[in-house]
């Protein structure tokens, strides 16, 4: 026995130190960050479905959690096996990838890309082989049948593009539209619409919905005001065009960048995508700056957010009648400008995250009339020890089934 | 049994000597890189806050509280963790020429021994794996250790305290120490398997040669392309038909099959083929 002395006590000592390490690191993980919604006033079932993503600082470590009523996950602590069993980080897929697993194989996980209603599934990306060739990829699910269609069509007038993207799919009337930015080779943007007959599996439209013109010493931006997440049935589509041009100075010898880039354009468009009609929304400068991605349409009115002296107030347009209506003024304490965290309009309601003194609140508040739902706390619990300090970032609120 | 793991005991003395001159070089880097670290940071607080006069908030704004993070990140303490990584990564070579091309050409002997010849080939992956897995507790204890210094060395007001699950958050540390036990067998198993590949190759080269060489590089590289065949598969020929998940079974299945594959191969070769 004294021979093996060496090797006997470096296993042992090995055995004990990783076991240890190893059931200790199991309890471990269970007392790991949680954040519980604490009701102050209102209904819990408005938290019911609810997720928010955001990243909590302390001292000067981060953490990135996924929050809902039952648990929060911290996605940088998810071993190796959780991290597969996630598939991806939207809700919406994984729901789309729970439900319909064979019909989700090999599609690019980007919520853009999908639609879903009561009937069907589709899927939409547009596959750019070389500058002249781009297609569509189109696959479609009826949920009751269980069939899959699948085609491919060439993009039609592609040419000019350097670049093209899909921002959202929709279907209506048997059509499928694909509504697609795409970037010229020569400068400047275009928003497209393609209508595709689902049965005859051909493109019967082609519209080009918004040309951005190409700006010489500047940039131009077309976003999709619309839910990033959502994959649902909608009436219209919001956008902003947004044209950037830098100003020039004479520097020593060559030109140079001087101060802010100025906003030359500055359009918010909407789409009918019932009629296929387009018109613009007209008014004042400081009115369409403010409109941006926390705005949100709802019930065919666009609602947009903003902060004033009186409050948090929602300003209101009608786009079937193309009126501005009465500003609704949320129910809500304010404290200072500065404090709100977060504002997301979603189902018809307006979410609110704010931060006081490291106590952030969350508000619900109903979008037609103001009303409060729901009045909560975000409790932090099991941060590190004798840590107080702590920042919270939310990223997103959204709705999990 | 015995006899196997006499072999083992065998080849473990042999590493003995640069066994302790590994550790020594672990403990000595790593104290003294926490004293160093901390002690820096502390001169650097007293000469602002009592030469210069700045309030010790500012200075904290400006340089940040010091965290354990701060020495994990530097040269002291992973710098012998490097180099018992390229040690190691040597003497998978030298533990199989050593006995050829040492004074006496001990593998003679050691292929003479009434056992079956692969206990010597496993006895040599064991022992490779008890080192590695020893040097991983030395770790494990010395981090501890190395907090309680950091915590004695540093004032309270200046520190982020972290625990030990915290410490190893580290990227490169999260490699060594992985969160979950399962995912500790599944690194180190894999880990294992390029070690016997390599063992295997050394054994073709031994067997045949010059010859050797190319069939102990077309064998590994046959090994790698089965390993890596599911994801490669799946990336360009099924436009990631598959789920993360199921491409990590099927993983799992070609890994132990390149494991298996190469214990089998080194089996043939060490009891008909080698030459000494």
């Amino acid at each position: 026995m004294k021979r093996y002395w060496k090797i006997l006590s470096l296993c042992m000592v090995t055995v004990l130190v990783i076991g240890a390490f190893y059931t200790q690191s199991g309890l471990k993980a269970k007392e790991n960050t949680k954040i519980d919604f604490k009701k102050v006033s209102g209904n819990d079932e408005e938290v019911a479905h609810l997720m928010i993503n955001a990243d909590l600082e302390v001292g000067n470590l981060y953490q990135s959690l996924q929050i809902t009523n039952n648990e929060t996950i911290n996605l940088n602590s998810q071993s190796v096996f959780q991290k597969l069993a996630r598939n991806s980080t939207v809700p919406v897929v994984n729901h789309l990838i729970e439900q319909y697993r064979t019909f989700m194989r090999g599609k690019e996980v980007n919520p853009n890309y999908f639609y879903e209603d009561k009937e069907l599934v589709a899927f939409a990306a547009i596959i750019t082989k070389d500058s002249r060739d781009s297609s569509f990829d189109i696959d479609l699910l009826n949920k009751k049948s269980k069939e899959t269609t699948s085609f491919q069509l060439a993009v039609p007038k592609s040419q000019p593009y350097s670049w093209m993207e899909v921002v959202d799919v929709q279907v209506n009337d048997g059509n499928l539209k694909v509504i697609a930015r795409g970037a010229r080779a020569a400068g400047g943007s275009d928003l497209n619409i393609y209508t595709m007959n689902i049965d005859e599996q051909r493109v019967v439209r082609n519209e080009v919905v918004y040309t951005a013109p190409a700006v010489k010493n500047g940039w131009v931006e077309i976003s999709v005001i619309n839910d990033y997440y959502s994959i649902q049935p909608e009436k219209w589509l919001l956008f902003k065009v947004e044209n950037y041009e830098d100003n020039q100075a004479q520097g020593e010898g060559e030109m140079a960048v001087d101060g802010e880039p100025k906003l030359v354009v500055n359009d918010v468009m909407v789409y009918d995508l019932e009629n296929n009609q387009s018109k613009k929304i007209m008014a004042a400068d400081e009115v369409l700056r403010s409109i941006s991605n926390t705005s949100a349409i709802f019930q065919s009115t666009m609602y947009i957010p903003s902060i004033a002296a009186s409050g948090f107030e929602v300003s209101k347009y009608d786009l079937e009648k193309d009126k501005w209506g009465k500003k609704l003024t949320v129910d809500l304490p304010i404290h200072t400008d500065n404090n709100i965290q977060y504002i997301k309009l979603m189902n018809g309601k307006v979410y609110i995250i704010q931060a006081t003194n490291h106590h952030y609140t969350l508000s619900i508040c109903d979008l037609l009339t103001g009303k409060s739902l729901y009045e909560g706390e975000l409790i932090v619990k099991n941060t590190r020890e004798g840590e107080h300090d702590f920042l919270f970032h939310v990223n997103d609120i959204g709705s999990v089934q | 049994m015995s006899r196997f793991l006499k072999l083992v005991n065998f080849e473990f003395n042999r590493f003995w000597k640069l066994y302790m001159v590994l550790m020594g070089v672990t403990i000595l880097s790593q104290l003294t890189g926490v004293i160093v670290v901390a002690q820096t940071y502390v001169n650097q607080a007293n000469k602002a806050i009592y030469k210069e006069l700045m309030p010790m908030r500012e200075f904290i704004v400006q340089n940040g509280k010091l965290s354990f993070h701060n020495i994990t990140q530097t040269l002291w303490f992973l710098g012998p963790i490097g180099i018992c990584l390229v040690v190691l990564s040597i003497y998978v070579f030298f533990i199989w020429y050593r006995d050829w091309l040492g004074k006496n050409t001990f593998i003679y002997r050691l292929l003479m021994l009434p056992t079956a010849r692969i206990h010597v080939y496993l006895a040599k992956a064991v022992t490779i794996l008890l080192v590695i897995l020893g040097l991983v507790a030395l770790q494990l204890v010395l981090l501890p250790i190395e907090n309680q210094l950091f915590i004695r060395l540093v004032p309270n007001d200046f520190r982020t305290n972290l625990s030990l699950f915290e410490i190893i958050e580290d990227p490169y540390l999260a490699i060594l120490f992985p969160h979950t036990f399962r995912e500790f067998i599944l690194y180190y198993l894999g880990g294992m398997a390029a070690v016997l590949v390599v063992f295997t190759a050394i054994l073709f080269e031994r067997s045949f040669r010059i010859k050797g060489v190319f069939w102990g590089i077309l064998y590994s590289a046959a090994s790698i392309l089965i390993c890596l065949a599911p994801i490669l598969v799946n990336e360009i020929f099924l436009g990631k038909y598959f789920y993360p998940m199921e491409v990590f079974f099927m993983e799992l299945v070609t890994g132990l099959i390149v494991l298996s594959g190469a214990i089998w191969t080194g089996n043939i070769l060490i009891k008909k083929k080698v030459r000494v």
